[in-house]
Protein backbone atom coordinates (compact mmCIF):
# COMPACT_ATOMS: atom_id res chain seq x y z
CA UNK A 1 0.00 0.00 0.00
CA UNK A 2 1.73 3.18 -1.16
CA UNK A 3 -1.01 5.77 -1.60
CA UNK A 4 -4.20 6.62 0.25
CA UNK A 5 -7.13 8.84 -0.76
CA UNK A 6 -8.27 11.55 1.62
CA UNK A 7 -11.64 13.26 1.09
CA UNK A 8 -12.06 16.80 2.42
CA UNK A 9 -15.23 18.27 3.93
CA UNK A 10 -16.21 19.64 0.51
CA UNK A 11 -15.78 16.23 -1.08
CA UNK A 12 -12.50 16.94 -2.88
CA UNK A 13 -10.25 13.89 -3.15
CA UNK A 14 -6.50 14.07 -2.60
CA UNK A 15 -4.05 11.23 -2.98
CA UNK A 16 -1.08 11.05 -0.68
CA UNK A 17 1.57 8.63 0.48
CA UNK A 18 0.54 6.29 3.27
CA UNK A 19 3.63 7.53 5.13
CA UNK A 20 1.36 10.38 6.21
CA UNK A 21 0.35 8.06 9.06
CA UNK A 22 3.75 8.86 10.68
CA UNK A 23 2.43 12.37 11.34
CA UNK A 24 -1.26 11.72 11.94
CA UNK A 25 -2.55 9.44 14.71
CA UNK A 26 -6.01 9.45 13.12
CA UNK A 27 -4.74 8.14 9.77
CA UNK A 28 -2.47 5.69 11.56
CA UNK A 29 -5.47 4.15 13.35
CA UNK A 30 -7.55 4.06 10.17
CA UNK A 31 -4.81 2.28 8.24
CA UNK A 32 -5.03 -0.67 10.63
CA UNK A 33 -8.22 -1.86 8.86
CA UNK A 34 -7.73 -0.09 5.57
CA UNK A 35 -8.70 -1.74 2.29
CA UNK A 36 -7.06 -0.56 -0.92
CA UNK A 37 -8.87 2.10 -2.99
CA UNK A 38 -11.00 3.00 0.00
CA UNK A 39 -11.59 6.73 0.57
CA UNK A 40 -10.84 8.24 3.98
CA UNK A 41 -13.43 10.88 4.76
CA UNK A 42 -12.27 13.86 6.83
CA UNK A 43 -15.54 15.55 7.77
CA UNK A 44 -13.97 18.30 9.87
CA UNK A 45 -11.11 19.25 7.54
CA UNK A 46 -11.69 21.72 4.74
CA UNK A 47 -9.89 21.45 1.41
CA UNK A 48 -7.74 24.53 2.10
CA UNK A 49 -6.64 23.17 5.47
CA UNK A 50 -5.99 19.75 4.00
CA UNK A 51 -3.78 21.29 1.33
CA UNK A 52 -1.79 23.16 3.98
CA UNK A 53 -1.45 20.04 6.11
CA UNK A 54 -0.18 18.05 3.13
CA UNK A 55 2.25 20.82 2.18
CA UNK A 56 3.65 20.64 5.71
CA UNK A 57 3.85 16.85 5.58
CA UNK A 58 5.59 16.78 2.20
CA UNK A 59 8.12 19.40 3.29
CA UNK A 60 9.07 17.32 6.31
CA UNK A 61 9.20 14.18 4.18
CA UNK A 62 6.45 12.58 6.32
CA UNK A 63 8.76 12.53 9.33
CA UNK A 64 7.98 14.14 12.70
CA UNK A 65 10.06 17.35 12.91
CA UNK A 66 11.61 18.84 16.03
CA UNK A 67 8.98 20.44 18.30
CA UNK A 68 9.03 24.22 18.93
CA UNK A 69 11.01 25.53 21.88
CA UNK A 70 9.13 25.32 25.19
CA UNK A 71 8.86 27.78 26.87
CA UNK A 72 9.14 30.13 23.92
CA UNK A 73 11.86 32.75 24.21
CA UNK A 74 10.80 35.39 21.71
CA UNK A 75 7.64 36.82 20.13
CA UNK A 76 9.13 35.89 16.77
CA UNK A 77 8.20 32.33 15.86
CA UNK A 78 11.36 31.95 13.75
CA UNK A 79 13.46 32.08 16.94
CA UNK A 80 11.48 29.24 18.47
CA UNK A 81 11.53 26.64 15.70
CA UNK A 82 14.46 24.75 14.27
CA UNK A 83 13.34 24.86 10.62
CA UNK A 84 12.93 28.40 9.17
CA UNK A 85 10.40 26.98 6.68
CA UNK A 86 8.04 26.22 9.59
CA UNK A 87 8.15 29.87 10.65
CA UNK A 88 7.44 31.06 7.10
CA UNK A 89 4.61 28.55 6.77
CA UNK A 90 2.83 29.65 9.93
CA UNK A 91 3.56 33.35 9.45
CA UNK A 92 1.56 33.53 6.25
CA UNK A 93 -1.62 32.49 8.10
CA UNK A 94 -3.93 34.92 9.84
CA UNK A 95 -5.50 34.32 13.26
CA UNK A 96 -8.66 32.70 11.92
CA UNK A 97 -6.71 30.39 9.63
CA UNK A 98 -4.48 29.32 12.52
CA UNK A 99 -7.50 28.46 14.66
CA UNK A 100 -9.02 26.50 11.77
CA UNK A 101 -5.76 24.66 11.28
CA UNK A 102 -5.57 23.84 15.01
CA UNK A 103 -9.07 22.35 14.80
CA UNK A 104 -8.13 20.34 11.70
CA UNK A 105 -4.86 19.06 13.19
CA UNK A 106 -6.68 18.19 16.38
CA UNK A 107 -9.11 16.10 14.32
CA UNK A 108 -6.23 14.40 12.54
CA UNK A 109 -4.27 13.98 15.79
CA UNK A 110 -1.24 15.71 14.24
CA UNK A 111 0.70 16.88 17.25
CA UNK A 112 3.68 18.37 15.41
CA UNK A 113 1.70 20.83 13.28
CA UNK A 114 -0.69 21.57 16.12
CA UNK A 115 2.23 22.49 18.38
CA UNK A 116 3.60 24.77 15.68
CA UNK A 117 0.25 26.63 15.43
CA UNK A 118 -0.09 26.81 19.21
CA UNK A 119 3.45 28.16 19.51
CA UNK A 120 2.50 30.84 16.99
CA UNK A 121 -0.54 31.80 19.12
CA UNK A 122 1.71 31.87 22.18
CA UNK A 123 4.08 34.19 20.28
CA UNK A 124 1.19 36.60 19.71
CA UNK A 125 0.81 36.86 23.49
CA UNK A 126 4.51 36.99 24.33
CA UNK A 127 5.78 40.22 25.94
CA UNK A 128 2.36 41.86 25.67
CA UNK A 129 1.16 43.45 28.86
CA UNK A 130 -2.27 42.85 30.34
CA UNK A 131 -3.70 46.13 29.12
CA UNK A 132 -2.60 45.53 25.51
CA UNK A 133 -4.14 42.06 25.50
CA UNK A 134 -7.40 43.37 26.91
CA UNK A 135 -7.46 46.12 24.34
CA UNK A 136 -6.73 43.73 21.47
CA UNK A 137 -9.45 41.33 22.46
CA UNK A 138 -11.92 43.92 23.73
CA UNK A 139 -11.92 43.01 27.39
CA UNK A 140 -12.35 45.42 30.27
CA UNK A 141 -12.03 44.54 33.89
CA UNK A 142 -15.07 45.33 35.93
CA UNK A 143 -14.16 46.41 39.41
CA UNK A 144 -17.35 47.61 41.04
CA UNK A 145 -17.41 49.22 44.48
CA UNK A 146 -19.18 46.13 45.82
CA UNK A 147 -16.46 43.79 44.57
CA UNK A 148 -13.80 46.07 45.98
CA UNK A 149 -15.51 46.08 49.38
CA UNK A 150 -15.76 42.29 49.28
CA UNK A 151 -12.09 42.02 48.40
CA UNK A 152 -11.10 44.31 51.21
CA UNK A 153 -13.01 42.28 53.75
CA UNK A 154 -12.05 38.85 52.37
CA UNK A 155 -8.39 39.41 51.57
CA UNK A 156 -7.11 42.42 53.50
CA UNK A 157 -3.48 41.40 52.91
CA UNK A 158 -3.95 41.29 49.15
CA UNK A 159 -5.34 44.80 48.96
CA UNK A 160 -2.51 46.00 51.16
CA UNK A 161 -0.02 44.63 48.62
CA UNK A 162 -1.84 46.48 45.86
CA UNK A 163 -1.59 49.84 47.58
CA UNK A 164 2.07 49.35 48.46
CA UNK A 165 3.02 48.59 44.89
CA UNK B 1 4.82 44.54 53.38
CA UNK B 2 7.25 41.73 54.06
CA UNK B 3 10.45 41.28 52.09
CA UNK B 4 9.43 37.90 50.73
CA UNK B 5 6.01 36.42 50.28
CA UNK B 6 6.95 32.89 51.37
CA UNK B 7 9.12 31.78 54.20
CA UNK B 8 11.02 28.80 52.85
CA UNK B 9 11.91 26.10 55.33
CA UNK B 10 14.25 23.28 54.40
CA UNK B 11 14.11 19.78 55.77
CA UNK B 12 17.60 18.53 56.43
CA UNK B 13 19.25 15.37 57.60
CA UNK B 14 22.50 15.66 59.56
CA UNK B 15 25.28 13.10 59.54
CA UNK B 16 26.69 11.72 62.74
CA UNK B 17 29.11 14.15 64.27
CA UNK B 18 27.69 17.07 62.28
CA UNK B 19 24.42 17.41 64.16
CA UNK B 20 23.03 20.84 64.90
CA UNK B 21 21.35 21.99 68.07
CA UNK B 22 17.70 22.89 68.17
CA UNK B 23 17.12 26.59 68.77
CA UNK B 24 14.13 25.86 70.99
CA UNK B 25 15.14 22.89 73.18
CA UNK B 26 18.94 22.99 72.63
CA UNK B 27 19.09 19.23 71.93
CA UNK B 28 20.81 17.53 68.98
CA UNK B 29 18.96 17.23 65.67
CA UNK B 30 19.36 14.27 63.27
CA UNK B 31 16.53 15.23 60.97
CA UNK B 32 14.87 18.59 61.33
CA UNK B 33 14.17 22.00 59.91
CA UNK B 34 16.63 24.54 58.66
CA UNK B 35 14.95 27.94 58.68
CA UNK B 36 16.52 31.15 57.43
CA UNK B 37 15.18 34.68 57.46
CA UNK B 38 16.53 37.70 55.66
CA UNK B 39 16.59 40.78 57.82
CA UNK B 40 14.95 43.53 55.72
CA UNK B 41 17.12 46.28 57.24
CA UNK B 42 20.57 44.71 57.51
CA UNK B 43 19.86 42.17 54.68
CA UNK B 44 21.70 39.57 56.79
CA UNK B 45 20.43 36.03 56.79
CA UNK B 46 19.56 34.71 60.23
CA UNK B 47 19.43 30.91 60.23
CA UNK B 48 18.12 28.49 62.84
CA UNK B 49 17.59 24.75 63.30
CA UNK B 50 14.57 23.08 64.88
CA UNK B 51 13.04 19.70 65.61
CA UNK B 52 9.73 19.13 63.88
CA UNK B 53 7.88 19.32 67.18
CA UNK B 54 9.75 22.43 68.36
CA UNK B 55 9.28 24.50 65.23
CA UNK B 56 7.37 27.75 65.50
CA UNK B 57 7.29 30.23 62.59
CA UNK B 58 9.29 33.34 63.40
CA UNK B 59 7.68 35.72 60.91
CA UNK B 60 4.01 36.28 60.17
CA UNK B 61 4.10 35.06 56.55
CA UNK B 62 3.13 31.80 54.84
CA UNK B 63 5.56 28.89 54.85
CA UNK B 64 6.80 26.77 52.01
CA UNK B 65 8.54 23.46 52.59
CA UNK B 66 11.55 22.64 50.45
CA UNK B 67 13.58 19.41 50.16
CA UNK B 68 10.78 17.16 51.27
CA UNK B 69 12.15 13.90 52.65
CA UNK B 70 10.34 10.97 54.15
CA UNK B 71 9.34 10.49 56.85
CA UNK B 72 7.80 13.83 57.82
CA UNK B 73 5.48 13.71 60.80
CA UNK B 74 1.90 14.17 59.63
CA UNK B 75 1.06 16.48 62.48
CA UNK B 76 3.87 18.77 61.29
CA UNK B 77 2.35 19.00 57.78
CA UNK B 78 -1.08 19.74 59.17
CA UNK B 79 0.50 22.34 61.47
CA UNK B 80 2.07 24.10 58.45
CA UNK B 81 -1.16 23.91 56.46
CA UNK B 82 -3.09 25.39 59.37
CA UNK B 83 -0.55 28.20 59.63
CA UNK B 84 -0.75 28.92 55.88
CA UNK B 85 -4.53 28.93 55.86
CA UNK B 86 -4.40 32.03 58.07
CA UNK B 87 -2.89 34.05 55.23
CA UNK B 88 -4.28 32.61 52.08
CA UNK B 89 -7.58 32.04 50.42
CA UNK B 90 -8.30 28.33 49.81
CA UNK B 91 -7.02 28.24 46.23
CA UNK B 92 -3.60 29.63 47.03
CA UNK B 93 -3.20 27.46 50.11
CA UNK B 94 -3.32 24.36 47.88
CA UNK B 95 -0.13 25.66 46.23
CA UNK B 96 1.71 25.72 49.52
CA UNK B 97 1.03 22.10 50.35
CA UNK B 98 4.08 19.86 50.41
CA UNK B 99 4.68 18.33 46.98
CA UNK B 100 3.35 21.45 45.34
CA UNK B 101 0.67 20.65 42.83
CA UNK B 102 -2.62 22.16 41.89
CA UNK B 103 -5.71 20.03 42.10
CA UNK B 104 -8.06 22.66 40.77
CA UNK B 105 -9.17 22.11 37.19
CA UNK B 106 -10.53 25.04 35.20
CA UNK B 107 -14.26 25.42 35.12
CA UNK B 108 -14.32 26.27 31.42
CA UNK B 109 -11.97 23.59 30.22
CA UNK B 110 -10.41 24.65 26.97
CA UNK B 111 -7.92 22.22 25.59
CA UNK B 112 -6.47 24.67 23.11
CA UNK B 113 -5.72 27.38 25.63
CA UNK B 114 -4.10 24.89 27.96
CA UNK B 115 -1.85 23.75 25.15
CA UNK B 116 -0.97 27.37 24.33
CA UNK B 117 -0.17 28.13 27.97
CA UNK B 118 2.41 25.38 28.06
CA UNK B 119 4.67 27.63 26.01
CA UNK B 120 4.94 30.22 28.79
CA UNK B 121 7.02 30.51 31.93
CA UNK B 122 5.29 30.56 35.35
CA UNK B 123 5.79 34.31 35.61
CA UNK B 124 4.18 34.90 32.23
CA UNK B 125 1.36 32.58 33.23
CA UNK B 126 0.69 34.70 36.29
CA UNK B 127 0.60 37.78 34.11
CA UNK B 128 -1.73 36.11 31.61
CA UNK B 129 -4.05 35.03 34.38
CA UNK B 130 -4.75 38.68 35.07
CA UNK B 131 -6.15 39.25 31.60
CA UNK B 132 -9.53 37.84 32.47
CA UNK B 133 -11.41 35.38 34.59
CA UNK B 134 -11.30 32.59 32.04
CA UNK B 135 -7.55 32.85 31.63
CA UNK B 136 -7.30 32.78 35.39
CA UNK B 137 -9.20 29.50 35.52
CA UNK B 138 -7.10 27.97 32.72
CA UNK B 139 -3.87 28.83 34.51
CA UNK B 140 -4.92 26.62 37.42
CA UNK B 141 -4.91 23.48 35.28
CA UNK B 142 -2.86 20.76 36.91
CA UNK B 143 -1.25 19.59 33.68
CA UNK B 144 0.42 22.95 33.04
CA UNK B 145 1.90 23.26 36.49
CA UNK B 146 3.09 19.72 36.82
CA UNK B 147 5.49 20.37 33.93
CA UNK B 148 6.87 23.61 35.28
CA UNK B 149 7.02 22.79 38.96
CA UNK B 150 10.81 22.86 38.93
CA UNK B 151 11.00 26.36 37.53
CA UNK B 152 8.56 27.95 39.91
CA UNK B 153 10.74 27.31 42.96
CA UNK B 154 13.47 29.52 41.50
CA UNK B 155 11.13 32.41 40.81
CA UNK B 156 9.49 32.32 44.21
CA UNK B 157 11.61 35.15 45.56
CA UNK B 158 11.03 37.44 42.63
CA UNK B 159 9.18 40.50 43.92
CA UNK B 160 7.24 40.85 40.69
CA UNK B 161 6.14 37.27 41.04
CA UNK B 162 5.03 37.95 44.57
CA UNK B 163 2.97 40.92 43.51
CA UNK B 164 1.44 39.01 40.62
CA UNK B 165 0.65 36.10 42.82
CA UNK B 166 -1.41 38.30 45.07
CA UNK B 167 -3.18 39.87 42.14
CA UNK B 168 -3.68 36.38 40.78
CA UNK B 169 -6.11 35.74 43.60
CA UNK B 170 -7.83 39.07 43.38
CA UNK B 171 -8.51 38.42 39.73
CA UNK B 172 -10.59 35.37 40.64
CA UNK B 173 -13.34 37.65 41.82
CA UNK B 174 -13.12 40.19 39.00
CA UNK B 175 -15.41 40.13 36.00
CA UNK B 176 -14.77 41.05 32.41
CA UNK B 177 -16.96 43.38 30.45
CA UNK B 178 -17.68 43.85 26.79
CA UNK B 179 -16.67 47.03 25.01
CA UNK B 180 -18.22 48.57 21.89
CA UNK B 181 -16.53 46.35 19.34
CA UNK B 182 -18.59 43.30 20.20
CA UNK B 183 -17.88 41.25 17.12
CA UNK B 184 -14.17 41.82 16.97
CA UNK B 185 -12.34 38.56 16.86
CA UNK B 186 -15.24 36.75 18.42
CA UNK B 187 -13.73 33.30 18.24
CA UNK B 188 -10.85 34.18 20.55
CA UNK B 189 -12.86 36.60 22.62
CA UNK B 190 -15.49 33.98 23.35
CA UNK B 191 -12.81 31.99 25.13
CA UNK B 192 -11.19 35.00 26.78
CA UNK B 193 -14.11 36.82 28.28
CA UNK B 194 -16.26 35.28 30.99
CA UNK B 195 -18.83 38.00 30.49
CA UNK B 196 -19.30 37.26 26.79
CA UNK B 197 -20.11 33.63 27.39
CA UNK B 198 -22.70 34.61 30.01
CA UNK B 199 -24.49 37.16 27.82
CA UNK B 200 -27.78 35.75 26.62
CA UNK B 201 -29.95 36.62 23.67
CA UNK B 202 -33.12 38.48 24.46
CA UNK B 203 -36.03 36.09 24.62
CA UNK B 204 -34.35 32.75 24.19
CA UNK B 205 -31.77 32.95 26.94
CA UNK B 206 -29.15 31.07 24.99
CA UNK B 207 -25.51 31.90 24.76
CA UNK B 208 -24.60 34.29 22.01
CA UNK B 209 -21.13 32.91 21.70
CA UNK B 210 -21.88 29.21 21.91
CA UNK B 211 -22.40 27.07 18.86
CA UNK B 212 -26.00 26.37 17.83
CA UNK B 213 -27.31 24.13 15.09
CA UNK B 214 -28.47 25.78 11.87
CA UNK B 215 -31.97 24.41 12.47
CA UNK B 216 -32.24 26.22 15.81
CA UNK B 217 -30.93 29.43 14.33
CA UNK B 218 -33.22 29.30 11.29
CA UNK B 219 -36.17 28.86 13.63
CA UNK B 220 -35.12 31.63 15.99
CA UNK B 221 -34.13 34.25 13.42
CA UNK B 222 -36.64 33.15 10.79
CA UNK B 223 -34.07 32.80 8.04
CA UNK B 224 -33.59 30.12 5.43
CA UNK B 225 -30.54 28.04 4.57
CA UNK B 226 -29.60 30.36 1.70
CA UNK B 227 -29.19 33.22 4.18
CA UNK B 228 -26.07 31.55 5.64
CA UNK B 229 -24.46 31.07 2.22
CA UNK B 230 -25.43 34.54 1.04
CA UNK B 231 -23.74 36.20 4.01
CA UNK B 232 -20.73 33.86 4.07
CA UNK B 233 -21.41 32.80 7.64
CA UNK B 234 -18.79 30.42 8.87
CA UNK B 235 -20.30 26.99 9.53
CA UNK B 236 -18.62 24.16 11.39
CA UNK B 237 -19.51 20.49 11.43
CA UNK B 238 -19.42 18.75 14.78
CA UNK B 239 -18.53 15.14 15.46
CA UNK B 240 -22.12 14.03 14.84
CA UNK B 241 -22.12 15.87 11.49
CA UNK B 242 -24.45 18.64 12.69
CA UNK B 243 -23.85 21.97 10.99
CA UNK B 244 -23.40 24.69 13.60
CA UNK B 245 -22.58 28.37 13.89
CA UNK B 246 -22.66 31.24 16.37
CA UNK B 247 -25.84 33.29 16.97
CA UNK B 248 -23.64 36.40 17.20
CA UNK B 249 -22.63 35.93 13.55
CA UNK B 250 -26.25 35.56 12.44
CA UNK B 251 -27.19 38.74 14.28
CA UNK B 252 -24.36 40.60 12.64
CA UNK B 253 -25.35 39.31 9.21
CA UNK B 254 -28.99 40.25 9.81
CA UNK B 255 -27.96 43.88 10.32
CA UNK B 256 -26.27 44.01 6.93
CA UNK B 257 -28.51 41.65 4.98
CA UNK B 258 -30.26 43.38 2.09
CA UNK B 259 -32.96 40.76 1.63
CA UNK B 260 -35.20 40.88 4.69
CA UNK B 261 -36.87 37.64 5.65
CA UNK B 262 -40.20 37.44 3.86
CA UNK B 263 -42.23 35.77 6.57
CA UNK B 264 -41.56 38.70 8.96
CA UNK B 265 -43.18 41.02 6.43
CA UNK B 266 -46.10 38.58 6.16
CA UNK B 267 -46.69 38.52 9.91
CA UNK B 268 -46.55 42.34 9.99
CA UNK B 269 -49.19 42.48 7.25
CA UNK B 270 -51.36 40.02 9.12
CA UNK B 271 -51.06 42.07 12.29
CA UNK B 272 -52.07 45.21 10.39
CA UNK B 273 -55.18 43.60 8.94
CA UNK B 274 -56.29 42.31 12.31
CA UNK B 275 -55.75 45.78 13.81
CA UNK B 276 -57.87 47.27 11.00
CA UNK B 277 -60.59 44.73 11.69
CA UNK B 278 -60.53 45.63 15.35
CA UNK B 279 -60.97 49.32 14.50
CA UNK B 280 -64.01 48.53 12.34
Amino acid sequence: MSEITLVSKEGTKIQISSQFSNLSGFIHNILQDYQQNEDISLASVSFINLQMILEYAVHHNFQVPQPPRCPITSPNIADNVSDPWDAEFVNRLNEDQIIDLVTATNFLDMKSLMDLCLAKIACMFKYKDIETLRKEYGITEEFTAEIEEKLKSDFPWAMEAESND
Amino acid sequence: MSDTFFQVINIQEFEKGKEKKCNACNEKIFIGIFDYIKNPITTRIVSAYYHFKCYKPRVEIPLMIKNIKDPIPEDFISKIQKWNSKFTPPKLSSLLKPGFYIEKTPSYFSRVWLQVFKFFTPLELCELSLVCKNFYSYTWAKEIWVEITGIIKETVFDIKFEYLFRKFNICAICECDVIENLYYNWNIKRCLCGRCSKKSLAGIGRHKFSLRTLGDLMKKYRVDRAFFDRNNIKIVVDTRFYEKTYPALVEKALENDQEKPQHIMVTRKKRKTTEDNDKV
